[in-house]
């Protein structure tokens, strides 16, 4: 085969090798488990974070739906693994299948309701949604717990055999597992076929449609998928802190992905890991001793993010890098193609 | 009608600069805090420190947009939204700052306190008061909008900003002028409901969907609608209050979701959605 | 007859409000046909092309396409029924590559694009099929270039590139020669002179060389109406078409 073919079959951008740096998130895990032990509980609610936010970079960094309130499909997950336990089933694993999958339908109905709309109403719709889920949680606090949240959730031994421990041990295993598994998912799904036409749909929706591709349908599938994912976290949330209250919904928390997302860079699939590591790392540090002070330089990187530093983290490692390689790997044109007359289109 | 002459101004904001700003809260806000301060501190007499606390924050405003603003106009809603919250966090965090976490509330001017007798009913004064001011700004801005120069420049570059500019109509000036009276009359609707909607730090956040859902429903770009939507939100708020009062908030959010649906454009929409 | 006319259209109307953009047209597109189809600025030329692919509704009327009424088809089925088009202005994916683009659409053609997980053989296939195109169109030596590098004409050369990538039946150009310097025009008019004779091309064109010298029929549109079709001797003769076009003899 003519060889610039070929190197052109390989380069194609999405071409899904691993990279050697994409080991470093779960070195970051070992590194925490066996020399940061008291962190472990700290970890594995970032690690819900991270997935958290990676469900909502499909939607928003790779689909391209603009949207806010990804957090009512996080709660519904948060709920349903909250609810299934308090009333008697306390198997982790089922629970949190369950919690997706429940997310998974809201956000399949919900998105064929809202994904008609655009710009500021689709922004807008979410945000309804989410406050409209907090609210009927609220109304059926005798159910759900209302404010002070849902007490007495007990979650039985992972596999029968690892019990939850006071000092999160397992909880940390149990997230850095579900953690991987979604992120194999993702990963594999965002290099995928549908996984490039969802970035073509974000790029230009005319051009899609042009080429066959149903538009709606796509988004309302990557919708649901990344639903379901949100609804994983939330519930995931639940088991291993063993308790969900009306915040889930908060618009804290919709902000917070929001945050994340854009310190670390959308549509990039590491941005999620990189941004809630240090999104909540900072809060930690930050928040403790005085909340003002949090808020204020938080708003203050969000405006400097967004101004001067769009692509968030990531892409700002993405421009140094490119200053020391060249970024286009263009084919080596020695001699100028042969012109053969070919019938195009066989 | 707080919420009205608040929201107008959003209205026109973000209807004319086709801009997200979630951060127009922070500019009523402002307005309320400063008033307060105006008048406690400097003891101005209630419409100079209004006024005052207007014209501070719409000079506030020009530096904003100028600065930030302006850079983010080609940027897409998500970028522009990110900024406008930044804005609002750093906002609530100097109010916070200054002002501390209490709420408080604006002292209603002598002149203004009492009740008024409108028949069976009797009415606060200063409710009375806010209503004619909302309806007064109303016209005011309808015949502005409407009947000056100025208005069919805005109203020409709300349409089509090419267009306008290619006919020489200074745009950049234009939207400066505008982002300012915008947030004027937010300063005024945060100041003169400072009675009713207690000034937090929180208050651009915790009103946030208040606003939003006014410009939603009323639709972006004009002045009358906002208006309506007010009216139709605080009406169906307070029957719903008597009506059914679990449901409250819930009702709010539903009606907004289903209006949205039906109606995506508002009730009396001028900008074209893209 | 019916299997001689790859598009038809029946009574096809379009009207916006108090104005009607298109009106009463009924058009036929030959199996193996290179039309043109043109008439002067507003007469509604891409509004029946946008009617045909189906990103319009019509307000009266139907589509076909061969023996298949194609009118409540939504826009992407017409493009699985084998109609592709190319647009007046650049449709393009800013950040990527130009083999890419044209990936896109073989993945699509090839039923991949809903293929959620795995995709590294699909990649391989839909890679080497891309690559065929970009060289037919003399374009492979950019293939891995970020599309905003190329110059004008040759991103229009791609345009047309990601329409041949569907394997069209019908193929609807939308005025691809403009903007494009002549070389560049010429070759894209010269690889449809090339396509298998069962694919029928209608293009839009103002350019009336390239009309001239590439169409084997002429449809006329002036003011959402044909008005005249045949040969383009029998157009360049027709006193009417010459005076339509007597302020547009920029291209002689």
């Amino acid at each position: 085969m003519d060889s610039r073919k070929a190197q052109a079959a390989a380069f194609t951008v999405g071409s899904d090798s691993f990279k050697a740096w994409e080991v470093l998130p779960w070195v970051a895990f070992a590194v925490t488990w066996f020399l940061l032990p008291t962190y472990l509980p700290f970890a594995a609610q970032i690690i819900v974070m991270i997935l958290f936010a990676l469900s909502y970079d499909l939607v928003v960094g790779y689909a391209g739906i603009v949207i806010l309130g990804h957090t009512a499909f996080y709660g519904v997950g948060a709920y349903t693994a909250g609810l299934l336990a308090v009333n008697g089933w306390h198997e982790p694993i089922s629970g949190l299948v369950a919690g997706g999958f429940s997310a998974g339908l809201v956000g399949f109905v919900a998105g064929v309701v809202i994904l008609r709309t655009r710009g500021l109403t689709l922004l807008m719709l979410g945000l309804a949604l989410t406050l409209l889920f907090g609210e009927l949680a609220n109304r059926f606090a005798g159910i759900t717990g209302g404010h002070d949240g849902l007490q007495g959730i007990e979650i039985a031994p992972i596999f029968g055999r690892f019990e939850f421990d006071m000092f999160g041990h397992v909880a940390f295993l149990y997230s850095v597992a579900v953690l991987f598994l979604a992120w194999l998912f993702v990963r594999t799904l965002v290099y995928s076929p549908f996984g490039r036409s969802l970035v073509g749909i974000r790029l230009n929706e005319v051009r899609m449609q042009a080429i066959g591709v149903p538009v709606r349908t796509r988004k309302l599938i990557a919708f649901a998928v990344s639903a379901a994912l949100a609804g994983i976290a939330g519930g995931l949330s639940t088991q291993i802190t063993q308790f969900v209250s009306l915040s889930v919904f908060g618009l804290e928390m919709a902000g917070a992905v929001l945050i994340v997302l854009v310190m670390g860079g959308r549509g990039r699939l590491y941005g999620a890991f990189v941004g809630a590591a240090t999104y909540m790392i900072l809060q930690d540090v930050l928040a403790k001793d005085d909340p003002v002070f949090w808020l204020f330089w938080i708003g203050l990187i969000l405006i400097a993010v967004v101004l001067f530093a769009p692509g968030g983290l990531l892409g700002l490692i993405e421009r140094i890098a490119s200053l020391w390689r060249p970024t286009s790997k263009m084919v080596d044109v020695r001699r100028p193609a042969k012109i053969e007359y070919k019938k195009a289109g066989q | 009608m707080v919420l009205y002459v608040i929201s107008v101004g959003l209205s026109i904001t973000m209807g004319l600069l086709g801009i997200a700003n979630l951060a127009h809260g922070a500019f009523a806000m402002a307005g309320g805090y400063l008033l307060i301060t105006l008048l406690s501190r400097l003891s101005l007499p209630f419409g100079v420190a209004l006024a005052s606390a207007a014209l501070i924050v719409a000079a506030a405003s020009i530096v904003l947009e100028r600065l930030l603003y302006a850079r983010v106009y080609k940027a897409g809603e998500f970028d522009q939204v990110l900024l406008s919250v930044g804005l609002i966090f750093v906002a609530s965090a100097i109010a916070q700052y200054v002002y501390g976490p209490i709420p408080v509330t604006v002292p209603v001017p002598k002149q203004l306190t009492g009740q008024i007798d409108f028949g069976p009913r009797s009415f606060p004064v200063y409710r009375v008061f806010l209503i004619g001011t909302g309806v007064a700004i109303f016209v005011a801005l309808l015949l502005v909008i409407e009947r000056t120069s100025v208005g069919m420049r805005i109203r020409a570059t709300v349409d089509n900003r090419a267009m306008a500019e290619a006919v020489g109509i200074n745009t950049k000036t234009l939207f400066s002028v505008v982002f300012a009276a915008g947030s004027a009359l937010a300063a005024v609707g945060g100041g003169l409901g400072g009675d009713m909607i207690a000034l937090t730090p929180g208050y651009p956040l915790e009103n946030l969907a208040y606003f939003l859902i006014v410009v939603s429903i009323g639709g972006l770009g004009t002045v009358g609608g906002p208006f309506v939507a007010a009216l139709l939100l605080g009406i169906g708020d307070s029957a719903c209050k008597i009506v059914a009062p679990q449901f409250g908030a819930f009702f709010i959010y539903l009606s907004l979701f289903g209006f949205l649906l039906l109606r995506p454009g508002g009730l009396m929409n001028r900008v074209q959605e893209q | 007859m019916t299997d001689s006319i790859a598009l038809r259209t029946r009574e096809l109307t379009k009207s916006f409000s108090s104005t009607t953009v298109v009106s009463n047209v009924d058009f036929e597109l030959k199996v193996g046909a290179r039309q043109a189809l043109i008439g002067p600025n507003g007469a509604g030329k891409t509004t029946l092309i946008n009617l045909l692919t189906g990103n319009l509704v019509p307000t009266k009327g139907s589509v076909w396409i061969s023996d298949r009424d194609v009118t409540q088809l939504p826009s992407h089925r017409r493009v699985k029924a084998g109609l592709a088009r190319t647009f007046q202005i650049n449709q393009l994916l800013r950040e990527l590559s130009v083999i890419e683009h044209v990936q896109l659409a073989v993945a699509e053609r090839l039923g991949f694009g809903s293929i959620m997980l795995g995709g590294r053989r699909t990649r391989r296939e839909t890679a080497e099929q891309a690559y065929d195109i970009l060289e037919s169109l003399k374009l492979e030596d950019a293939a891995v270039s970020p599309i905003a590098r190329l110059s004008y004409g040759r991103q229009r050369l791609v345009e047309v590139a990601i329409a041949l990538a569907l394997q069209p039946t019908v193929l609807l150009l939308d005025e691809p020669a403009a903007g494009v310097p002549p070389a560049d025009s010429h070759a894209i008019f010269e690889l449809i002179e090339r396509l298998p004779s069962n694919v029928s091309v209608l293009f839009i064109e103002h350019d009336m060389k390239l009309v001239a010298r590439f169409a084997q029929r002429i449809s006329v549109l002036v003011a959402g109406q044909i008005m005249v079709e045949g040969t383009p001797q029998d157009i360049a003769s027709n006193s009417f078409v010459r005076d339509i076009y007597l302020g547009h003899r920029h291209h002689g």
